[in-house]
């Protein structure tokens, strides 16, 4: 489903990824782990379609066509969708309202037909239950005066209602409590499925507990410097990153 | 167009008109004679004088006006317009068409005992004295000759009485249409409200055209709350756009009094707006919110005054702006706390958004705190649209006019969510859609 090959690339003249490979079926589950200040957030943008990152070598596929032409709400109307480390506040535009309008110009963009406000209210209800959210959310501004946790929530809430075939999900794990962390796993459990493809950006193995991955990569220097399995987040957490800059350090 | 007149030339046919309500009133007659000529001494506004830098009154003084002497639009146009309008059916409406009220177009239902609500000259047939003891008195023309041209010419406007403890629960609408003809008119028109004692009243002033010819729209506003009195005064300014707008509001408030102003801009080819209060009594409120939208090269300039001439009165101000095309929009806030005016709490925020690299705004917050046991604060801020909040609405599918306009939107409803009317609210979202983004209105917000 998507497809990464050898790709650069920089922000204000500072190269950050350095020839990224990295495959994703559908079907499968992908941990994405590595320092703070890998690049995590680097790719996760730069798969969104981020204008400010440029891309200066290599591509980025989505079943077989390059999506780096193209803006990013293409790319979300082609079933991309991107849960972000720090989710942005919209003062003055209620949850509602920007996720029927969301769900709406990708049904348009897609030929099927668009919600009505019954019809929409009551998937919305469905899911914000299905997160443990208050629905006192759904009419507040977005993400505005919501915590880390409720904005984390937030962005799992649209995912389930945008029904993406390729998520990617950066750190949506941090700054969540327990309860908060199962709940967001259980969200994203719900949408595994055969034609669905998710990387889950993370920092810590403690997600991937509830998030069981089919394979976990590790970023560093802007590369991944290794693939393996689950095993391999477990690695990670007892030993640390050290070793893996080390080693990446010394083949470069 | 020429060449800019004389200020004697400019108001040349004004002064060969005799047929001006109200003549043989003798305070009348000394008026308009001090007025007419305090605006030869004063001659036009330069941009030079320091009240004018944002104005662009270049090509107002430099058009050939008539005087507006009322107009009979084609039925079909008028009505479509006052269709679109807000308070259609509900608000009690007085039309003015090229500067004249028409009778036949107007709405008024059963009014509150002693409420009068009439026309600038059937006032003073009427009500005289009410306009002797109030008209110029807040509104003076010495300085600015605009006021001095309505002070001298004006034929007609709204004049409102509000006795003591009367509640008026109806807004009082005033549409102002202008047609458009063979050759461009100026309206010089004067409003008067007076509210009494507890009174308590809500009054529109709305100025709209359908085409885009030229004119002029010169309106001065007086208004007085009494003792406690409550009043709201919204400006909604949806000129052609060619169209010129100069507008002076001046108003005193007595003890206690709450008075709340909301001037919307989205019109005009050139505005001004100058708006004043003056607290001169303790326990008096005000709130001064404002927003203008401006797009192709429209200027609009926002000249605001709070004088906090006595203790423990509160104000509070809050202009918007958006600026796309080659648009320029200006903001000046004036705080003055005299040195009596103890306990004040005066706060003021001027906040602009930058659509496109050539719009400019110009904000100057202008504090003069004389007292020393007062609360003052101010912040002003100019920017671009948020690049990440765009970028997080983009990554949901919604495409970059669409998250334009939604933040947009999300910006200009701060202000227009404040209005306390919903039917102004209603009609205000759409058009200021439109404004930015011809064509493509948004659907209503949940
Ligand atoms: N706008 C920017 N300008 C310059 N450097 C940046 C910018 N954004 C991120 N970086 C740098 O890119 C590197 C990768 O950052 P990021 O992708 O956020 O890492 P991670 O998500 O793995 O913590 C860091 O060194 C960071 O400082
Ligand atoms: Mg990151």
């Amino acid at each position: 489903m998507l497809k990464i090959t050898n790709l650069h690339a920089k922000v204000e003249g500072n190269q950050i990824l350095n020839g990224i490979d990295l495959e994703l079926e559908a079907g499968q589950v992908h941990a994405l782990m590595g320092p703070n200040g890998s690049g995590k957030s680097t790719l996760a943008q730069v798969i969104a379609g981020r204008e400010r990152f440029e891309v200066t070598e290599g591509d980025i596929t989505l079943d077989g066509a390059s999506i780096l032409e193209l803006a990013p709400e293409e790319r979300a109307c082609k079933g991309l969708f991107l849960g972000f480390q720090y989710p942005v506040e919209i003062p003055g535009v209620t949850n509602s309202y920007f996720l029927k309008a969301a769900l709406n110009a990708q049904r348009k963009n897609r030929g099927e037909q668009e919600l009505d406000a019954m019809e929409f209210l009551a998937l919305l209800k469905e899911k914000a239950a299905l997160m443990d959210m208050d629905p006192k959310f759904l009419n507040r501004s977005v993400n505005e005066g919501f915590s880390g946790g409720e904005r984390k929530k937030n962005e799992i809430l649209q995912m389930c209602i945008l029904e993406p075939r390729l998520a990617i999900l950066d750190e949506t794990d941090s700054g969540l409590d327990i309860d908060a962390l199962k709940v967001v796993a259980n969200g994203v459990n719900t949408m595994r499925g055969e034609d669905r493809a998710i990387l889950v950006v993370t920092h810590y193995q403690r997600l991937l507990e509830y998030i069981v991955p089919d394979k976990v990569h590790v970023l560093a220097n802007g590369r991944i410097a290794r693939t393996g399995d689950k095993s391999l987040a477990i690695t990670l957490e007892e030993k640390g990153y050290g070793w893996i800059e080390e080693e990446a350090g010394s083949q470069a | 167009m020429t060449a800019t007149l004389s200020p004697t030339d400019w108001i040349a046919p004004w002064r060969a008109a005799d047929d001006l309500p109200g003549r043989g009133l003798p305070w009348l007659d000394a008026m308009r004679e001090a007025a007419t000529s305090r605006f030869q001494d004063l001659g036009t506004p330069r941009r030079r004088w320091e009240a004018w830098r944002y104005t662009d009154v270049a090509p107002i003084v430099k058009t050939t006006f008539e005087p507006a002497r009322g107009g009979t639009p084609a039925r079909g146009e008028v009505e479509a317009a006052l269709a679109r309008l807000p308070g259609n059916g509900r608000f009690h409406r007085l039309v003015f068409v090229d500067g004249v009220l028409v009778e036949p177009l107007s709405v008024f239902h059963e009014l509150p005992e002693g409420l009068r609500v009439l026309s600038f000259s059937d006032a003073l047939t009427q009500i005289p004295e009410l306009l002797e003891q109030h008209l110029g008195k807040m509104a003076l023309y010495e300085d600015n000759p605009f006021t001095a041209l309505t002070a001298a010419f004006a034929r007609d406007g709204v004049v409102v009485h509000v006795p003591k403890g009367v509640v008026v629960d109806r807004p009082i609408e005033a549409i102002w249409l202008t047609t458009v003809g063979a050759q461009a008119i100026a309206n010089h028109a004067r409003n008067l409200l007076v509210a009494e004692e507890s009174s308590e009243v809500t009054l529109l002033d709305v100025f709209h055209a359908a085409h885009n010819g030229t004119y002029l729209n010169n309106i001065t506003t007086e208004i007085v709350a009494g003792p406690n009195a409550s009043v709201t005064h919204i400006r909604i300014q949806e000129e052609g756009r060619s169209a010129f707008h100069v507008a002076d509001t001046k108003i005193r408030q007595e003890r206690d009094s709450r008075v709340c102003s909301y001037v919307i801009t989205t019109g005009g080819r050139s505005s001004r707006n100058e708006l004043g209060f003056a607290l001169s009594e303790p326990g008096a409120s005000c709130v001064l919110n404002g927003l203008f939208v401006l797009n192709g090269n429209q200027v609009a300039d926002n000249m605001t005054l709070v004088d906090h001439q006595s203790p423990h009165c509160t104000s509070s101000e809050f202009y918007k702006g958006v600026m796309d095309g080659q648009s320029e929009g200006a903001f000046t806030g004036r705080v003055l706390v005299r040195e009596d005016a103890q306990k004040t709490d005066a706060e003021q925020n001027n906040r602009n958004l930058l659509l496109s690299d050539d719009a400019q705004v110009n904000t100057r917050p202008q504090l003069e705190i004389y007292a020393d046991d007062v609360k003052c604060a101010h912040g002003a801020t100019s920017g671009q649209l948020d690049r990440s909040a765009m970028f997080y609405l983009r990554t949901r599918g919604i495409d970059e006019i669409r998250a334009r306009q939604i933040l947009t939107r999300a910006f200009a409803s701060e202000i227009i969510g404040g209005i306390p009317v919903q039917e102004v609210r209603n009609h205000l979202l759409p058009v200021v859609e439109d404004r930015l983004c011809p064509g493509h209105t948004l659907e209503k917000t949940p």
